[in-house]
């Protein structure tokens, strides 16, 4: 074509409006809208419409591209994991079809990752519990008959009133996963009004340590690490490109880090798949990643690479007393140059210290970084190559700790230091570094109040008074503690959504008290699927999933704003599931019967749609922006859009620096004499702490005041006065102070300042001893997405990795079966003493031999494994079907035909003790020693 | 078709598609227990020659017997014969899993008759054979109900429905599924009641298909 032509085409293009005008206009052509007018003589029209009426903007309907049918996008939230992602399911003709992300989450941003996608499975899992059911034969038998949810309340009812009238301690609620207004229910609704402070959770299962070590240091947990503007990243023990407590929303911003060439160093003895797509994988050796970081702090503080920031920090903000040196930057930098002498100092003023301590067991030299080579196996000049750059890349860089690192022996000890460093460069709550997370802020008891937790009865029933500061419990424990103290068992053992037989080490042990009725005398197991704890129960309550259920949901911001969002049902339940909570709430009435003032506030709700119906309209910003947009509330706002954020919202950053505002100056101690009365009043004490309290307890010190924590109001850094919102407390009675020197390990006989702590069980260890690690896998959670088909069919089996170094040694192939026995005790307490399991375990395993692993070690994913949960997750025979047609079956169901997988991975915990770290009581899931001999 | 027999002979077919019905859905109860001694049931699986209780249904440990066995049979946990049409449809890609594809053509096909799967026996999922069942219950009584109005317009299309609800439905998964609990159940009376529902519904399938426009009496 030539340009001529070109010029051509392209004016006629231009003037075919104007030309279609003046057609338009002979009336022997008037087609259309001239045809359809009244006035319009007949004898005009020479063309006819097919079409009347009014074009409008359509009727809001979607339609699927493959079946021609409507499709229904219902926004909620995911909780495959806890990470609780916005989510949108497509719904045709009832069908849950697929599930998408909620765009209008910004803390994921459109992206949901494959567990999110493969939540349909949780829906149509054959193996889905649609019925309540009791128990007809021995435990564990599967013998069941159903009952109606009138018969199941009723025993449960009179169950629950005569442990009540007795002893309402006796009633324990155990959960796995609830968060969020599910936990308001149970946590603040339902068990003070029925008068029991008996729960479990699982925390010390996943990352108490660390959550226990940010309690002892920076006050309120749950850091965020600000990826989407750090220049520099240090990850240890962590794949959050695969598994993370916030797994879509730090895993993108990682990614994006990545392809920004921000610089990336993964320290793991795994290359996992973070390490794999890192800048560098660095391996060290299991349990030494605080050994790494003592030798980088060293090095920093040393050779003065630290930012100004750091020190002002650290100067400003630390609690470490300068004990004679010019600062505290000053004393914290002989601790890491004698760590000898501060552990001969202390051990000289700490009679009860156990034996554990010695001060040989510190470097005489100071960590070094040549002194932590000899332990991690990470060279010397790696560690000074990282430092240096840390620092320079400070503030602004980060370091991410996860369980891989906090779950050893030393797991609070290495989080601690983690922190410290941080703080040593300026990273706490700056952008780029280690920040406060910023959650939602719900009014959720504005309309429904709560109920006074006066007067309630029980505990924890975990021993987890054998850890210094257990604040998150010690759940793996539960059922020895049952077991082992007859006081700490209960007369209703309640489980929701949780597995004790699977998701605890020692599992044999497990099992064996959960069939033992003189222990566990009733227990009733609410669940969506048949998995490892309703095979134990006496009543099964079938819960809903959680696409079919109510909750207003609050995970943290990742941009560090305040995003709202809610679940709602995607689908009507289905067979007669119940959302647990409702039960908890109808409960309340049952109990109540109209004549309990406590219970009957629980009652009042209704119903969980009425519970966030409530904070939705309470909720000040959400009812607002829902009216602002044309809704009728905040409730109807978020039914149709599923979340929201204000758009207009600055990040939150340095919330410590708020400052605090009273009427007027504090007391002090000068001002006691004159105080008379028994009233509270607000005083600032010799550490700045600023505090309600009366005189008496003023006068007997905020460190040694019960639950002084609830009465903090802020802390003074300097002659100044201004009173800081600091680093309040989460429930410890901890000071506003960065409390790098924790009085509260000192009270307990530890060091208060962070040290080196090796791991006793690791040393000398014999030619056939390994250490048995574990790791998680992608696409699954740990225990509760093993029955989603399209998940287990991606990630079902994974062998036992093993160096070939290794492996030669022993004698093994890849693809050998091994057996494992464990071979050593762990400590498993505050006194630091090895505690004699009733079991010592032996398991086979088919071993992978891989050079992405450290010599040394065995790795077995603790994902898999099930020998319950259903068909996909343990391989069972399909259970809607008889098994006299199963090969039937297999021949025409496609799904049974598509499960060509036979192999469904090792737990394991079999060999796993249920020993805790020492401080924070995390489980030790990582340190178990084994002997390793070809099958 | 107007003859008043004919329209009593449907209705009482609809009947017996409504118990089963029910007996599908739910355990027997007591109360359900004295209904069924006073029906016509029991009566009628012995002249047909099908397994049924022995003795009275009004004996507790019977009914917890039977309880137990639909338990076993019909819920599990464990392997059971799950009652709803697409695990067992040889058509649904899903055969096998919960809500598949033919479950959602029940829930249209419902919704387009003007049925609503809201009554107190509905349990979430539209093919339940009970449900789908008393579907076919309801459009045998209301073509009846037509006949006997005069209105064969409207008994037509309700034959139709019949027509397609047990031919690309019940008939495809029932039999199978019915055989299955045969295999399952250890004692008569639900070997009997599958035995009877897959010979009504195999009876209906062939008076359906062959154009007959009322069950054989």
């Amino acid at each position: 074509m030539t340009k001529k032509q070109d010029l051509s085409r392209r004016n006629f293009l231009r003037t075919v409006g104007a030309r279609s005008a003046l057609i338009a206009a002979a009336p022997a052509l008037l087609v259309g809208r001239k045809a359809l007018a009244d006035d319009c003589p007949s004898d005009e029209v020479v063309f006819s419409n097919a079409i009347v009426g009014t074009v409008t903007d359509g009727t809001g309907k979607d339609y699927s591209p493959t079946t021609g049918l409507e499709r229904v996008a219902v926004p909620s939230a995911c909780w495959q994991c806890v990470a609780r992602d916005g989510i949108v399911g497509f719904v045709e003709d009832g069908q849950l079809k697929a599930i998408q992300a909620n765009p209008k989450l910004p803390r994921t941003n459109g992206r949901i990752c494959a567990r999110g996608q493969g939540g349909v499975g949780q829906v149509y899992d054959p193996d889905r519990l649609l019925f309540p059911m009791r128990r007809t034969g021995p435990r564990g038998s599967h013998q069941w008959e159903r009952i109606t949810w009138d018969e199941a309340l009723d025993e449960l009812e009179t169950r629950m009133a005569e442990t009540r009238a007795n002893d309402p301690g006796k009633f324990m609620f155990h959960y796995g996963r609830m968060k969020a207004s599910s936990s308001k229910i149970a946590k603040t609704y339902f068990l003070p009004a029925y008068g029991s402070k008996s729960y479990g959770g699982h925390t010390s299962i996943c990352e108490s340590a660390k959550w226990t070590s940010q309690e002892l240091v920076w006050g309120k947990h749950y850091d965020v690490n600000d990826f989407s503007r750090s220049n520099f990243i240090m990850i240890f023990g962590s794949n959050p490109l695969v598994a993370h407590t916030s797994h879509v929303a730090i895993s993108t911003r990682l990614s994006k880090a990545i392809d920004d060439g921000v610089p990336v160093y993964t320290f793991d003895p795994r290359l996992s798949n973070t390490a794999a797509n890192s800048t560098e994988w660095i391996p060290v050796n299991v349990g030494t990643d605080l050994a790494v970081l003592l030798a980088m702090a060293y090095r920093i503080a040393t050779t003065g690479a630290a930012p100004p920031e750091g020190v002002d920090f650290i100067n400003n903000w630390s609690n470490i007393d300068p004990a004679g040196f010019d600062s505290k930057w000053e004393r914290l930098t002989d601790l890491l140059s004698n760590p000898q002498g501060y552990i001969s100092d202390w051990l000289a003023g700490e009679p009860e210290a156990a034996d554990y301590w010695d001060p040989d067991d510190q470097p005489a030299g100071g960590y070094t970084p040549e002194w932590a080579e000899g332990i991690t196996g990470v060279p010397a000049a790696k560690i000074i190559e990282l430092a240096d750059a840390y620092a320079a890349a400070s503030p602004g860089a980060t370091i991410l700790t996860y369980r891989g690192a906090v779950m050893h022996f030393n797991g609070t000890v290495c989080e601690n230091v983690a922190q410290m460093l941080e703080g040593m460069c300026g990273n706490i709550d700056v952008p780029g570094g280690r920040v406060h997370a910023v959650g939602a802020s719900w009014n959720y008891s504005g309309t429904y109040p709560k109920p006074s937790s006066s007067g309630t009865s029980g505990g924890k029933r975990d021993s987890s008074s054998d850890y210094v500061k257990a604040s998150h419990g010690t759940s793996f424990r539960v059922l020895d503690t049952m077991r082992d103290n007859p006081d700490d068992r209960v007369d209703i053992y309640f489980v929701y959504c949780y597995t004790p037989a699977y998701a605890n080490g020692d599992m044999q042990e497990n099992i064996d008290i959960l069939k033992d009725e003189s222990i566990i005398p009733y227990m009733v197991v609410s669940d969506v699927a048949y998995t490892e704890a309703a095979m134990y129960g006496d009543l099964i309550l079938p819960d809903a999933t959680y696409l079919e259920r109510w909750d207003w949901e609050d995970m943290v911001s990742y941009d560090q704003i305040h995003e709202y969002y809610i679940r709602q049902p995607v689908i009507a339940p289905l067979g007669e599931v119940r959302n647990t909570q409702d039960v908890l709430i109808e409960m309340a009435g049952r109990l109540s019967a109209g004549g309990d003032d406590k219970l009957e506030l629980v009652s009042a709700i209704g119903s969980m749609e009425n519970f966030v119906a409530a904070a939705c309209r309470d909720t000040a910003v959400v009812n607002d922006a829902g009216v602002a947009a044309g809704y009728a509330d905040g409730f109807e706002f978020m039914k149709a859009e599923g979340a929201w954020h204000d758009p207009d919202e600055d990040p939150i950053y340095q919330q410590y620096l708020d400052e605090v505002t009273l009427d007027e100056a504090p007391l002090t101690m000068d001002d006691a004499d004159s105080i008379t009365d028994e009233d509270e009043h607000i005083w600032v004490d010799d550490e700045g702490i600023v505090w309600e309290a009366t005189k008496e307890d003023f006068l007997a010190g905020y460190r040694n005041v019960s639950k002084s924590y609830k009465h903090y109001v802020g802390q003074v850094i300097d002659d100044s006065g201004t009173v800081y919102k600091g680093f309040a407390p989460d429930k410890i009675d901890k000071s506003g102070w960065f409390e790098l020197e924790s009085p509260i390990l000192a009270a307990k006989h530890f060091p208060p300042l962070p040290v080196w702590m090796y791991i006793p069980e690791h040393q000398g260890l014999d030619a056939d001893e390994l250490i048995l690690t574990t790791f998680k896998m992608p696409t699954q959670t740990h225990s509760r997405t093993q029955n989603c088909k399209y998940l287990t069919e991606i990630t079902h089996h994974e062998p036992a990795w093993i160096n070939p170094t290794t492996a030669a040694s022993l004698g093994l192939d890849d693809g050998d079966e091994a057996v494992l026995t464990r071979s050593r005790e762990l400590i498993n307490n505050k006194d630091m003493v090895t505690s004699v399991g009733t079991t010592t375990s032996s398991m086979t395993v088919e071993v992978k031999v891989t050079g992405m692993i450290k010599p040394g070690v065995i790795a077995i994913s603790h994902h898999l494994g099930h020998w319950a949960y259903g068909r996909y997750a343990s391989g069972l025979e399909h259970p809607l079907i008889d098994d006299a047609d199963q090969a039937e079956l297999e021949a025409s169901d496609p799904d049974s035909n598509e499960q060509w997988w036979d192999k469904y991975g090792y737990r394991g915990y079999w060999i796993t003790p249920n020993a805790g770290e020492p401080i924070g009581g995390g489980h030790r899931c990582f340190d178990t020693v084994v002997r390793v001999a070809p099958a | 078709m107007s003859d008043a027999s004919s329209h009593e002979e449907l209705g009482g077919r609809a009947a017996v598609y409504r118990l089963l019905a029910q007996l599908f859905r739910k355990e027997i109860t007591p109360p359900m227990a004295r209904a069924l001694d006073e029906s016509r049931l029991i009566e009628l699986l012995e002249l047909g020659g099908y397994e049924a209780v022995e003795g009275s249904l009004r004996d507790e440990a019977r009914l917890t017997s039977l309880k137990r066995e639909f338990c076993r049979v019909f819920l599990g946990p464990g392997p059971h014969v799950a009652p709803y049409g697409s695990v067992h449809h040889p058509d649904d890609p899903k055969m096998g899993r919960l809500w598949g594809d033919t479950t959602k053509q029940i829930h249209r096909f419902a919704t387009d008759h003007g049925l609503e799967l809201k009554g107190a026996g509905y349990d979430g999922i539209p093919d339940h054979i009970g449900h789908e069942l008393e579907m076919l219950a309801l459009l045998m009584e209301s073509e009846a109900e037509a006949r006997a109005n005069g209105d064969e317009v409207r008994a037509e299309r309700l034959l139709n429905s019949q027509r397609y609800l047990v031919e690309s439905h019940l008939g495809r998964w029932v039999p199978g599924f019915c055989d299955r609990v045969r295999s399952k159940a250890i004692g008569g009376f639900y070997r009997g009641m599958a035995s009877l529902t897959r010979d009504l519904l195999e009876d209906d399938r062939e008076r359906l298909a062959t154009g007959e426009e009322q069950p054989a009496s």
